[in-house]
């Protein structure tokens, strides 16, 4: 019985021989290293999926506040230079009240 | 001579497609859109069917998130959103005020979130500690970007708003019964 191991060292895929009796016993660990990343890697993309879905919410939030003051700004006789500061807009109708 | 041509009024939309319709319209500056926004934003009620919801449902998922099932720490972060609340709102805020609060508060709770996982979290790869970096960088702006409007608003247009609204209200009690 034979087994053997790859790894990845300095770059380079390096693979070792295991023979006898300790073969099974290698093949086993390698078993249980490559569940243990499989696992690591699902809970990681669990953990992710979960905090982008709150994030979604808060950014659907953000998209109508933002568009709220934008509107409360225009509302209130006001427009955006040049995507910069905010500035009263000189209304010839208000100007003239 | 003719004269300018004035733009037309448009109606309060009463659909949520047609409200960002003209949310849109007002963020690229056209003037035609005062009127209505102004009607629209007197209203509580247009202001909550419109960002409410949103708020509160973003706030709920983040307190879900930290707490879980833990009761004290529930009321411990339900206590703390209370008092930055009121913290933000100060007096008599207007609904526009209401919804950006509500915003600001969201973000709060975005932040925490995305420190405590990152800080919670161990035997990283590098693109894991990549997404948890990115994820509190965008939070931190979005609440400074949050409290800035905020900040925004109240000075410019919180002021001409109420004004607008004072007087409507002294005008509808001006009217003559019958």
């Amino acid at each position: 019985m034979y087994y053997y191991t790859a790894e990845r060292v300095a770059g380079r895929v390096v693979k070792r021989y295991v023979g006898g009796a300790v073969a099974g016993l290698a093949a086993r660990m390698a078993a249980v290293g490559r569940d243990k990343r499989v696992a690591d890697r699902e809970s990681a993309r669990a953990a992710r999926e979960a905090a982008e879905a709150l994030d979604s919410a808060v950014a659907e939030l953000d998209e109508v506040a933002g568009l709220l003051a934008r509107a409360a700004l225009v509302a209130a006789g006001y427009h955006q230079h040049r995507r910069g500061e905010w500035r009263k807009r000189r209304d010839r109708a208000e100007e003239a009240d | 001579m003719t004269e300018p041509k004035k733009p037309t009024e448009l109606a309060v939309p009463t659909t949520a497609d047609g409200v960002r319709d003209l949310l849109r319209r007002a963020g690229q500056g056209d003037t035609a859109t005062v009127p209505a926004l102004r009607k629209l934003l007197e209203d509580p009620t247009n202001i909550d069917r419109l960002g409410g919801d949103l708020a509160r449902s973003a706030e709920a998922g983040f307190v879900d998130a930290l707490a879980g099932g833990d009761l004290a720490v529930r009321e411990a972060v339900h206590a703390k959103l209370a008092a930055l609340r009121a913290e933000l709102l100060g007096e008599s805020p207007t609904p526009v005020e209401r919804l950006l609060v509500g915003r600001a508060v969201a973000c709060w709770l975005q932040v925490q979130d995305a420190d405590l996982r990152a800080a919670g979290s161990r035997d990283l790869t590098f693109r894991q500690s990549e997404f948890n970096q990115r994820r509190m960088d965008a939070a931190h702006r979005r609440y400074l970007s949050a409290l800035k409007t905020l900040a925004l608003v109240r000075k410019l247009a919180v002021p001409v708003l109420k004004v607008n609204i004072a007087r409507k209200q002294v005008n509808v009690a001006g009217v003559p019964a019958g």
